[in-house]
């Protein structure tokens, strides 16, 4: 029994990505190894994180690393999200022409980094792991050389990156010198016993909470989001939309529990914090709502749809800071929303590329003629997205709403629910056009692999088996608490 | 005025006056020479302040790796005619940008004014570091003790930076031959 075996599936991981690399340097002549292999790792690692004892939560190497329920559950969705895309997009990269081993590798050390991301309880493997989460990102944004969108989207997502990067790291400096440490356990023990002026903690908080707001793409902070989206290759896109977010919302409500802000000295600044959050989840739900009505590409489409997802998962943040319980219904929004959009990215996936143009609207026409197996998948997770009864979807915004209602924030329940009904707009409009209308003589071809197929049908299965019977993940996840 | 406090003045003076020319000039070798005299003055900073091996990181890291890497981008790119001229931005943009400094500027004199109330919070006073055996013992022992684990995840970083510059270099991916 070693002290490290709690952290096996990491390990697990890391040794998987070193592997990878090195089998695909073996095959020089094909592609195959590394996509096999990343399939591997993967499903090993997903298969330890379900075997890891977490009774007790406990910390590693030095109190940095988080191993929890919380932990060990985002790690296996995580492994199962990438097991999922890799293969529902085989096909797609080979359409691409970007069915390349580095895919494989970076899309490997990607995963990892957000996993650790959502262990670290450090501010430095934070950065670090923020770092190896966001720079391959980067380059998968821009791996369609040849589309001048592709390109912009890599250079806009990397200088964004390095600026949020660079704000993180003032905060994470001002927090050490108000504090003294780096610990987020150790500034919470500090912050029991605060006193006097603490104007550097409260920028240093600021400014990391701006830096993750960013990462999510809350308003004010979104406009890059639409462009990244629609530039970078689907299967990335994808990726972004569901591990990379799913592991900065986990930060991102570590960050708003950083301190104990019961104490009389920091009560003040918590009603300023919770302000805060209020105006940014209104903001990108009225923003994103409103625009995704207005949107004709699909990637685009979505990209304002997953700001308005923002939107409520900040209602379930804000309403667990008013009671730190109630963090669940965060914890079943980001498991839905991951399933429902790795699902619709799939289908993305499968548009054959047209030159120049991105997958359009338009292009969903006549769809129920041509392929009615996939009207019937497109439209459960469109519902889903718009939140309709018997997807998780619904479920999803039902305990958010319930969260807020219970802790006194009825007002912003009615804004979400009015915003909710002005988007289902925009997800109900897709379905009318590949059921009503004939298709279109520039519409494109739609034509997806058996992978992709089952790989969109299992998730629609979970999407739909969630959304009736949510028994199960509401308990599995409920007893998820967030460690200080 | 003790010499630690004529190194500071010079070495500051130094840092100011060549980060104003790093704007200022408007040929981009001359920039980078500039900035390269800030990052020596820096490095004298911090020599002066008894982080020894911040200063020979400082040299090796920007002035010797960063620095030449920048000046040879600017040889491939043959960038050495003056293209930067910002009386071609617009007044909202030139009114954000002296808003922005001055928001800065602002914020660091209240930082600079308010050093004397600052105290130190770590456990590492300047005396406590000889006492332990200088700078390159304290942070090679904590390196590889205290944060091993950042240390390795960083190694990650290292490997996808790797793997990520690859990909990007091979300008046209040629079939069957990837690594």
């Amino acid at each position: 029994m070693s002290e490290l075996e709690p952290a096996y599936p990491w390990i697990a991981f890391s040794m998987g990505i070193l592997i990878t690399m090195l089998v695909s340097v073996v095959r020089i002549d094909t592609k195959r190894p590394a996509q096999i292999f990343a399939l591997l790792t993967l499903v090993v690692t997903l298969f330890l994180s379900m075997s890891v004892n977490v009774e007790t939560p406990q910390s590693l190497f030095n109190g940095v690393f988080e191993i929890s329920a919380l932990t060990t559950t985002a790690l296996s969705l995580l492994c199962g999200l990438g097991i999922f895309f890799i293969i529902g997009t085989s096909r797609y990269l080979t359409k691409e022409e970007i069915h390349l081993s580095d895919y494989y590798h970076l899309l490997l050390i990607l995963i990892l980094g957000a996993s650790v991301l959502i262990c670290s309880k450090d501010l430095l493997v934070t950065f670090i792991a923020l770092e190896v989460m966001s720079l391959p990102a980067y380059t998968l944004a821009g791996f369609r050389r040849n589309d001048s969108r592709s390109n912009e989207a890599a250079i806009k997502y990397f200088i964004l990156g390095g600026v949020v990067g660079a704000v993180f790291l003032l905060g994470a400096s001002f927090i050490f010198g108000a504090t003294g440490t780096t610990h987020l356990s150790e500034i919470y023990t500090w912050s029991q016993k605060a006193q006097g002026d603490l104007t550097l903690f409260y920028m240093g908080h600021i400014l990391i909470l701006i830096s993750f707001l960013f990462k999510v793409a809350a308003v004010p902070f979104h406009f890059w989001k639409p462009d990244v989206y629609e530039g970078s290759p689907t299967s990335v896109t994808g990726i972004m939309a569901t591990v990379m977010s799913t592991a900065s919302f986990v930060v991102l409500a570590r960050i708003l529990h950083i301190a104990d802000f019961k104490s009389p000295e920091l009560a003040p600044y918590f009603e300023t914090l919770k302000q805060l959050i209020r105006v940014a989840a209104v903001l990108s739900l009225i923003i994103g709502s409103a625009i995704v009505i207005t949107q004709t590409n699909l990637k685009r489409m979505l990209a304002y749809s997953s700001i308005s997802h923002t939107g409520y998962v900040l209602l379930g943040l804000l309403g667990s800071m008013n009671q730190p319980d109630l963090i669940y219904s965060v914890w079943i929004y980001l498991f839905g929303y991951s399933l429902m959009t790795c699902g619709l990215f799939v289908l993305v996936s499968q548009s054959e590329p047209k030159l120049d143009a991105g997958v359009e609207l338009i292009d969903l026409t006549g769809l129920m003629k041509k392929q009615p197996f996939n009207v019937v998948m497109w439209s459960l997770f469109l519902f889903s997205m718009a939140g309709m009864p018997f997807t998780i979807g619904f479920f999803t915004k039902y305990f958010v709403f319930i969260s807020s209602v219970n802790t006194g924030e009825v007002f912003y329940v009615v804004i979400a629910a009015l915003c909710a009904v002005v988007s289902a707009y925009a997800y109900l409009r897709p379905i009318a056009l590949m059921v009503m209308r004939d298709a279109d003589p520039s519409a494109a071809e739609w034509k997806g692999s058996v992978a992709s197929h089952s790989v969109v049908a299992v998730s629609a299965a979970i999407v739909f088996a969630l959304g009736v019977m949510p028994n199960a993940l509401i308990h599995l996840l409920k007893g998820i608490p967030l460690q200080h | 005025m003790s010499w630690s406090m004529v190194a500071f003045s010079a070495f500051s003076t130094i840092a100011i006056i060549s980060s104003i020319f790093v704007i200022l000039k408007k040929n981009p070798v001359s920039s980078a020479f500039s900035l390269i005299l800030v990052f020596f003055s820096f490095a004298g900073l911090y020599a002066v302040m008894g982080a020894h091996l911040v200063a020979a990181l400082q040299i090796m890291v920007y002035t010797g790796a960063i620095m030449v890497l920048f000046v040879f981008v600017i040889m491939l790119l043959n960038a050495d005619t003056p293209v930067l001229d910002l009386k071609e931005s617009g007044g909202l943009f030139k009114a954000i940008t002296t808003f922005g400094v001055i928001g800065l500027l602002g914020i660091l004199l209240k930082t600079v004014l308010r050093a004397k109330e600052i105290q130190a919070t770590g456990n590492l006073t300047e005396d406590k570091i000889n006492e332990l055996g200088g700078n390159f013992k304290v942070i090679s022992e904590a390196l590889f003790t205290d944060y091993s684990f950042h240390f390795e995840l960083a190694s990650f970083l290292l490997l996808g930076a790797i793997v990520a510059t690859v990909a990007l270099a091979k300008r046209k991916s040629l079939k069957g031959s990837s690594v």
